[in-house]
């Protein structure tokens, strides 16, 4: 199972910390979209509200669960120790507390609190750059994984960059197009930091979770050059202010990308030793419809090939919505499913195998709790994508309810994999290390 | 005298906690040398750089070094040839459902 740990990962808690924290925003996000739905998803993109949800997600959640994953994916694919614990432990505070500040400032609408966070989170990404860069061995060949999330880590930084400008003139107000450069910010977030990132990660664990032998890697290479080529350009020219044909063309090669990762999880899936479709892939396969649809639907936006229902308001914040919690977030809630309980199964329970009965990782949480937060979270963001592109806020409250009670459910289990939490059954169960 | 069958019984309680299967039915033992009292495992794991490495290499010692007449154990993992899921055995199978 490389890719999770080895003698070369960091102690547990390291990541887990982000992790932790980036699951208790995640509980928050949904609770807030179920108590402010309506406003939040009322198709006005850059409300008060709605900015501090969408930070809320990409920074709170997903930025700070990506982080600890770094920490822990990247020395081991550079089968290299971590250059300093100590600073990936000093990155946590500036990553938390920037994520808070931009959230609290862009809803109660005070620019300095959210420019002073952006500043947090900038010195949180470039802890945790220097971090990972000079954990690279000298002439040390990375392997595409890791160049893939090493170029994640690079778009980070553009992404925060970006931010800080626009932090910048709410405070100053120098910017003529500021929606244009927003789509940039979030292009360069979107595309560049979270996509590259669990596309090369994907490509990493989603066989070794599936046991998946004997496929074809040769696509790996063109996808996410595809992606971080399309994301970039996009990115670049709709700073530049280039027209809609032009921006079409590197969003086509973004499409590409995605549906050459959704022909390669196709092949990966056939190719899988293990018969039993596991929370991790039905997660996935979740998570990649709702990024195949989004990437769709930001390339007929940018072509303005979209009717007038669709390019509006309401087709914009249904396609956000589907990228933040569709496409990455619910395949970092299926990763999480596994990659959590491991890491604290490897912290409490490596040592006392072989001397005492423990328990098996799967073990760790109750399978009811991760099916309800399947379908509760899958239910409920597709739902709402539809009710939002449909404008029915009636029924998007009723769906983010549904997803509210998926992620209560996925949290629930987090707890009891963090806490110990579970009974674990004692009877029939195999004993992992040397048997007692 | 310690023989080969008793190490790899000894090899059956050794579990991988995240497959919930023994080392000697998923097929990532290669090898098993008795030189007297010394005895050398050749092993594999899933996929190169398991996490489980450190862990798992640690619990086969244990395992193997319980047995009576073994006075030293050596865990080599290798690489070469890859494990791929053909080298389980039919129970194994069964538990993973392939």
């Amino acid at each position: 199972m490389e890719g999770l740990a080895t003698r070369k990962a960091p102690p547990a808690w390291l990541p887990l910390r982000y992790m932790v924290a980036g699951m208790a925003a995640f509980l928050l996000l949904h609770g807030l979209l179920a108590w402010q739905g309506d406003t939040i998803l009322g198709g006005l993109t850059t409300a008060p509200l709605t900015l501090a949800a969408v930070h809320l997600a990409a920074v709170g959640w997903g930025t700070l669960v990506l982080m600890g994953a770094l920490y822990q994916l990247v020395p081991v694919l550079l089968n290299a120790d971590l250059h300093s614990h100590a600073l990936g432990r000093a990155g946590f505070w500036p990553a938390v507390g920037g994520a808070g500040m931009l959230v609290g400032g862009f809803w109660a609408w005070q620019p300095a609190l959210v420019a002073a966070g952006g500043i947090l989170v900038a010195v949180a990404a470039l802890l945790l750059a220097y971090n990972l860069l000079r954990s690279i061995p000298p002439a040390a060949r990375l392997a595409l994984h890791g160049r893939g999330l090493l170029g994640a880590v690079a778009f980070f930084l553009l992404t925060v960059a970006w931010g800080l400008g626009l932090a910048g003139h709410l405070l100053w107000g120098y910017l003529d197009a500021m929606p244009r450069q927003v789509a940039v910010h979030a292009t360069l977030g979107l595309l560049g930091w979270f996509s590259l990132a669990i596309m090369s990660a994907g490509y990493r664990l989603i066989p070794m979770f599936t046991l998946a032998h004997g496929y074809s890697q040769a696509r790996q290479p063109l996808t996410l050059l595809a992606l971080a080529a399309g994301a970039a350009m996009t990115a670049a020219l709709a700073a530049l202010g280039a027209g809609p044909v032009a921006v079409s063309l590197p969003a086509l090669a973004v499409v590409a990308a995605f549906a050459l990762f959704a022909l390669d999880m196709k092949e990966i899936l056939r190719a899988r030793r293990r018969r039993r479709l596991e929370l991790v892939t039905r997660f996935a396969l979740a998570s990649l419809t709702a990024g195949a649809l989004g990437a769709t639907l930001v390339w007929v936006q940018s072509a303005t090939l979209a009717p007038r229902w669709l390019s509006g308001p309401a087709g914009l914040t249904a396609t956000v919505y589907l990228a933040l919690a569709g496409w990455v977030s619910l395949m970092m809630v299926g990763q999480l499913f596994k990659i959590v309980p491991f890491l604290i199964w490897l912290d409490r329970y490596s040592e006392r195998a072989g001397r005492e009965r423990v328990p098996l990782v799967s073990e760790l949480f109750s399978p009811l709790l991760g099916e309800l937060a399947l379908w509760g979270l899958v239910t409920g963001t597709f739902g709402t994508a539809l009710a939002v592109l449909s404008g029915q806020p009636g029924l998007a409250r009723a769906t983010e309810a549904v997803a509210f009670l998926g992620a209560l459910a996925f949290g629930g289990a987090m707890a009891q994999v963090i806490l110990g939490l579970r009974v674990i059954p004692r009877q029939g169960s195999p004993v992992p290390g040397k048997g007692v | 005298m310690v023989s080969e069958e008793k190490v790899r019984e000894a090899l059956r309680r050794v579990f991988d906690p995240e497959l919930g299967l023994n080392v000697v039915d998923l097929g990532l033992i290669y090898g098993i040398a008795i030189d007297g009292g010394r005895v050398r495992v050749t092993m594999t794991l899933t996929t190169q750089g398991c996490p489980l490495q450190h862990a798992m290499t640690g619990w086969v010692r244990e395992a193997v070094a319980a047995l009576d007449g073994v006075a030293a154990v050596d865990v080599d993992v290798v690489f070469t040839p890859p494990w791929t899921p053909e080298r389980m055995s039919e129970a194994a199978r069964q538990g993973l459902g392939v």
